[in-house]
């Protein structure tokens, strides 16, 4: 088994953001997608994502219909808004700027002038 | 695979079922993770486990899912709400706009409605309701007395009548308010107060005439008051031998002095004296003298015989002519402190004017007998001769507001039926029943407010049409503050709300109590509702506003009968070409022979003009029911209770005054020859045996007062005095023998060409005279004897228009019920004609709703009778109930009626057979 990652607070709202960019899924569809994308590398209770989708809506972030899935059940099916879009777009950015920052922390070879050995 | 029970989502029929799509969005991801687990090769029991055990806690994501679900859902529903508001209004807009006639009357008869009972409103809450601005006004009596019809004092004040046939009046004389004052026992304080009339004010080189209030030293610290600058007068100022002081009232100081306090301290002439200004009153209070009077200026009482110039009065029990109010200390037993002051009262009369109780029975009969009112208003007189006045308009806009919502009502009714289709689609389409009402009463709740509005913008053009109206009863001016009150708002607001909501959902309710499949099929056709109760429900609308309209037509016929019977009436004088004015020179310091002099000087001047005929002069004014009156004794005892009218010889010529017998005065009837008297018919009738009077004798006054008059002449009877009452008694003695009591003179000049161009140079010779008296009530006599009869014209007036709009809105109500009552039985009609029925007895069985109209007038008729014996005590010429005025009213309504009914029954006659065959 993998080692599994602990989710930084804030990175689950952005993850369903982005697997809804490809188009309207049901939650468990996101659930999957985010799964496979990360390799299951997240330690991601899967129950959580679905008051994180609830509290979306309810923000004008997404929207949502009674649709049939795959199989001809009844599910819920969520989209972005424009506003959801919006959201994404802001969070890529920061979410990639604060990601290369870390990157550069943790990549870092010389050890500072001031630092002790 | 566990599905959700079909039978749950009947539960979407009352609204979202949030629960229910928590647990299918969840199980449905358990469902898919089990699949996908199951695929990869676990058996299904392991699959399912792992899928729990992936998914967390369960329970409480449910939780928080189904939270969150419920507040969406609740903003959601909010939103929903207002967006179905405005849904509902731009739909009423666009059907108010489609159909603009409708709309238009609607609208107008309710802002007709709302207006006239806003105006009313206003100013019935000023007139009747507003109290004085003092300290517990509740606690404040008015002095009155009741006496039988005579009276031997002078009296100055007005007088009324009661019901029980007795006279009141709230004057007394000077030494009664002094023994009421020092005994006044229970009561906290007592004060006096009177009217000056005008008074000539001079400061900084200007002079104003304006009205001023005489105060006992008492007033101010009685009713509570307090300075709004320097100080008000107390009991130092109320001396005769005090430095002259006076409080100015604040709207005065503010018209005149633009609110300068550095005028405390400084002289003001009041009628030639000088006073010293010591205080300015609060802003607000205008004095206790009659409703609307408010005086410039506060005199302390003592100072009367500077102010007045008529004389130190502070020791005459015979002249009655103060008013006395109290406040009563808080828990005193009102009717005990009544009988002390009677007691008061009835000992002075017998110790003073020697009238006693023990007297035989008209003597004590005519005793005055003390009584207490509420002083809550100040003096009640002029405010109780405008209730029925407002009683009046009050009546006439409740008739209007009621025509109006019965026309609201049919109109909508109508409108509804027309409707009916949408509707019927509306709810077929899965438009909740709740949501329909809502929609039909959005619109006309919009109607009603919009009415509403109008109508408060309306009321303050009524309100002052309603004073200048009030006015004319009142002889002066009134002013009435006609602010909006926000109290008159809100219950107007209420009204047209009340309006809306009836008046919307009685056609809404009619057209939800048919059953859908009913709507569907005869929607189309717009013959819904045409049930037996609709047309019962639209034959009472047009019988009630057949009768409002009536009764309005009738009382507007009535006022016109009394105002034909006023102008028929005989003054006694030629009014036409006279040209009247009034001059008070006594204000400037003129008295008596010179007075007199002066007075005859303007008279001669007048004369010299070119087209002037002829000039008199009279110490009264006709026709206005004011003037001095007397109590004349003849030789044996006989007495008569008569008006006195001071005039010079030329009157008689002047004004066309004829004599039935004897001579009228002459130049040499002045204060060296004996006393002589003019008298009218009813005076001889009372004193005298038979007419022939000439070189009888009367007298007047008592003890050394007595004086005795011979008649020269008689008058016959006519309403000089007051046009409106039978004539009364009435003597005419020559000015010159009376100089020592003139007052204000009345100028009557009569000229060949229009007597309105003669006013400047009338002026002209005043000023010649002498710049400084006042001239006032320029105007023709005409005018005068037109101002007497303007509360009946203006009533006229008033109850002609109501009664035109009555009548009109009751057609369009009418014709509206009957066009539609036809456009439902087209078909009918048609298939009548079509089988041979003649175009004719269609018209007759669709003008069968002329029984309603016929009913409405009967109810009218019998209302109209009724509400004439009301307002036969208000006005003039209304004993007699004129059946002319009845019956031409009801002719003209049941013919305009029958106009508004044939017109549709018409054209319902006309319809072609054929098109209505062919729609079937």
């Amino acid at each position: 088994m993998k080692p599994k990652v602990e989710l930084v607070k804030g990175t689950l709202d952005i993850m369903i953001l982005k697997s809804l960019s490809w188009g309207p899924m049901h939650g468990y569809s996101v659930s999957r997608w985010i799964r496979q994308t990360t390799n299951e590398a997240l330690q991601i209770e899967e129950g959580a994502l679905y008051p994180a989708l609830h509290r979306m809506e309810e923000r004008g972030w997404l929207k949502a219909e009674w649709g049939l899935s795959e199989n001809n059940r009844r599910a819920k099916f969520y989209h972005l808004t424009d506003l959801g879009r919006k959201q994404l777009k802001a969070g890529e950015s920061s979410w990639t700027s604060f990601a290369e920052a870390l990157a550069k922390i943790l990549g870092a070879t010389e050890r500072p002038a001031w630092a002790q050995s | 695979m566990s599905r959700a029970p079909a039978w749950r989502r009947y539960l979407r029929f009352w609204g979202p079922d949030v629960e229910g799509d928590v647990r299918d969005e969840l199980d449905f991801h358990l469902e898919q993770r089990t699949q996908e687990l199951v695929e990869g090769g676990m058996t299904p029991e392991a699959a399912r486990r792992e899928a729990v055990r992936l998914f967390g806690d369960q329970r409480q994501i449910r939780k928080d899912c189904v939270l969150l679900g419920k507040r969406a859902q609740r903003s959601k529903l909010r939103l929903t709400a207002l967006s179905e508001l405005g849904t509902d209004l731009t739909h009423g807009a666009r059907v108010a706009l489609a159909r603009p006639v409708l709309s238009a009357v609607v609208i107008l008869s309710l802002a007709l409605g709302i207006g006239a009972n806003t105006a009313i409103f206003t100013v019935a809450n000023r007139v009747l309701i507003d109290r004085l601005p003092v300290a517990n006004p509740d606690e404040l009596v008015l002095f009155n007395w009741a006496a039988g019809d005579w009276f031997n004092f002078g009296l100055n004040g007005s007088i009324r009548d009661t019901d029980d046939g007795k006279r009141t009046s709230t004057s007394f004389s000077y030494p009664a308010f002094r023994e009421f004052a020092n005994q006044k026992g229970q009561l906290e304080s007592i004060f006096a107060f009177t009217k000056t009339g005008r008074v000539n004010l001079y400061f900084d080189g200007e002079a104003v005439l304006d009205g001023g209030q005489l105060v006992s030293g008492t007033f101010f610290t009685g009713l509570g008051l307090k300075a709004h600058l320097g100080r008000l007068l107390s009991q130092a100022d109320d001396r005769v031998d005090a430095e002259p002081t006076v409080v100015l009232a604040h709207s005065f100081w503010q018209r005149q002095y633009g609110g300068d306090p550095t005028v405390i301290g400084k002289p003001i002439r009041v009628n030639g004296t000088l006073f010293t200004i010591v205080g300015i009153a609060e802003p607000g209070f205008a004095g206790t003298l009659q409703v609307g009077r408010s005086p410039a200026v506060f005199l302390p009482l003592a100072q009367h015989g500077l102010v007045m110039g008529n004389g130190d009065l502070s020791g005459a029990v015979d002249l009655w002519w103060i008013q006395v109010m109290g406040r009563l200390a808080p828990n005193t037993d009102r009717a005990l402190v009544e009988q002390r002051l009677d007691q008061l009262l009835v000992a002075m009369v017998e110790r003073d004017l020697g009238q006693s109780l023990q007297g035989d029975e008209e003597e004590a009969n005519a005793v005055p007998r003390l009584r207490l009112t509420s002083g809550a208003r100040g003096l009640q007189e002029v405010r109780q001769d405008l209730i029925d006045p407002l009683v009046v308009a009050f009546g006439i806009a409740v008739l209007i507001l009621v025509i109006a919502c019965a026309n609201t009502a049919t109109l909508l009714l109508a409108g509804a039926e027309s409707r009916s289709s949408e509707v019927a689609v509306r709810i077929a389409l899965g438009a909740g029943r709740p949501r329909v009402i809502r929609q039909l009463l959005t619109e006309s709740l919009m109607l009603a407010v919009i009415g509403g509005t109008l109508g408060v913008a309306l009321s303050l053009w009524l309100s002052g049409v309603l004073v200048a109206l009030l006015e004319s009863t009142t002889w002066s001016g009134l002013a009435i503050d006609l602010k909006p009150d926000p109290m008159v708002i809100v219950l107007s607001a209420v009204i047209s709300i009340l309006t809306g909501v009836v008046f919307g959902l009685v056609p809404a309710l009619k057209i939800l109590n048919v059953k859908l499949p009913q709507l569907l099929r005869e929607g189309g056709r717009g013959r819904l509702g045409a049930t037996r109760s609709q047309h019962r429900f639209g034959a009472v609308l047009i019988v009630a506003q057949v009768a409002v309209s009536l009764v309005l037509l009738i009382v507007a016929g009535l006022f016109l009968h009394a105002l034909n019977q006023l102008r028929a009436v005989d003054p006694g004088f030629e009014s036409e070409g006279v040209l009247t004015f009034r001059m008070s020179a006594g204000l400037n310091g003129y008295r008596d022979q010179d007075l007199l002099r002066l007075s005859e000087e303007f008279r001669d001047g007048l004369a010299n003009l070119p087209g002037v005929t002829s000039v008199a002069m009279a110490g009264f004014s006709p026709i206005t029911g004011s003037g001095m009156w007397d109590r004349a004794e003849a030789s044996d005892g006989k007495f008569v209770d008569t008006y006195i009218g001071l005039v010079d010889p030329s009157y008689f010529d002047a004004l066309r005054v004829p004599l039935l017998s004897g001579t009228s005065f002459t130049a040499h009837d002045d204060s060296d020859s004996p006393l002589v008297a003019v008298v009218n018919r009813a005076f001889v009738d009372q004193v005298f045996d038979d007419a022939d009077v000439i070189g009888e004798e009367f007298s007047t006054g008592r003890d050394e007062d007595r004086v005795t008059y011979r008649i020269v002449g008689m008058l016959p009877d006519a309403r000089t005095v007051s046009l409106k009452r039978e004539p009364e008694p009435m003597a005419l003695l020559p000015l010159r023998q009376h100089s020592g009591t003139l007052g204000t003179l009345t100028y009557f000049v009569r000229t060949s060409g229009r007597p309105e161009m003669m006013a400047n140079q009338v002026r002209e010779v005043v000023r010649r005279i002498d710049p400084n008296v006042p001239i006032f009530d320029v105007r023709t006599l005409s005018e005068h004897v037109d101002h007497a009869m303007q509360q009946e014209s203006q009533f006229l007036r008033l109850s002609l228009v109501a009664a035109l709009l009555a009548l009109v809105l009751a057609c369009i109500g009418i014709y509206a019920t009957v066009s539609y009552a036809v456009s439902r039985r087209t078909q009918e009609i048609g298939i009548r004609i079509s089988l041979g029925a003649s175009r004719n007895s269609i018209v007759l069985s669709a003008m069968r709703q002329m029984r309603a109209v016929v009913v409405g007038a009967a109810i009218g008729i019998i209302a109209a009778w009724a509400l004439s014996r009301t307002l036969e005590n208000i006005l003039f010429g209304f004993g007699e109930t004129d059946i002319f005025s009845i019956l031409s009213a009801t002719i003209l309504l049941i013919s305009v009626a029958a106009l508004a009914v044939f017109i549709p029954a018409r054209r319902a006659a006309c319809v072609d057979p054929m098109d209505v065959l062919r729609q079937e």
